[in-house]
């Protein structure tokens, strides 16, 4: 903190030194550690990308086989549409 | 979409789903230049003899149109820069009775994630990192272009955070 404005100190992978970030105001301070932290800590693991490429992965195209993307999205709209159309989103897979 | 705005790229989750295990959706997002009226108009003035479209004017910078009971939204966020190089950078994928479309590149996509967490909080982290990883696992994800596109849009130190492994 520097009076009512927040900053952080991050390593700058482009310039390969330490650089000191402008976040916003002092207010803004807790969303931003909150979304600096999750996106540090949060991890997909190993396990999941494995069973990501052997069971999704067009690999002539390299991006998930469009087949279940379309399923993902026939699926979306018939679940909205058997919840009267309330929902803003479902959940996952 | 190629008629009005044949630099689109489609966003958001189903454009997500081409890089990650997939997540039910129900919407189609396409990121285009909702910047240049007199396009957007013709668009409105088209779409609108067929289906729903809200708003109903220019100047906003999203909009909804349903069609067969699908959610398509038209979005340019505001801090968030349509360029040259993200439409050069856009993925052609092709999809079985639908044809050809395009879907904005992994590095991109996770960088309009780290934009939209300002406001929609850890969720949309979540999806930037899942695009990272699993991107990362099929050597499709250029670190240098993706830090590029955070810093215009303000969000670099957020995006240098999501890198870590």
């Amino acid at each position: 903190m520097k009076g009512n404005y927040a900053y952080v100190t991050m390593w700058d992978r482009l310039s390969k030194r330490p650089r000191r970030y402008y976040l916003g105001r002092r207010e803004e301070a807790g969303k931003w550690e909150e979304l600096l932290t999750f996106a540090r800590e949060y991890r997909v693991s190993d396990e999941e990308v494995r069973e990501y490429l052997e069971y999704y992965l067009d690999e002539d195209a390299n991006t998930t086989k469009a087949e279940y993307v379309l399923l993902s999205l026939s699926l979306g709209v018939e679940l909205w549409g058997s919840s009267g159309g309330t929902r803003a989103h479902s959940g996952r897979r | 979409m190629e008629r009005f705005y044949p630099d689109y790229a489609i966003i958001g989750r189903f454009a997500r789903n081409f890089y990650a295990p997939p997540e039910t959706t129900l919407d189609i997002d396409f990121l285009v230049d909702l910047g240049d009226y007199e396009r957007l108009a013709e668009l409105i003035e088209y779409a609108s003899s067929q289906y729903r479209v809200t708003p109903g004017d220019v100047g906003h910078w999203q909009y909804t149109v349903i069609v067969s009971g699908v959610k398509v939204d038209l979005v340019h966020p505001p801090s968030f820069k349509l360029t040259q190089e993200a439409v050069s950078r856009r993925r052609l994928v092709r999809i079985g009775g639908v044809g050809r479309v395009y879907v904005a590149s992994p590095e991109d996509l996770a960088a309009l994630y780290a934009v939209s967490s300002k406001q929609r909080g850890v969720k949309d982290v979540v999806k930037a990192k899942d695009v990272i990883a699993y991107s990362r696992a099929r050597g499709d994800f250029d670190e240098v272009y993706f830090l590029r596109r955070c810093a215009e849009s303000g969000v670099e130190h957020l995006c240098a955070a999501m890198l870590s492994r």
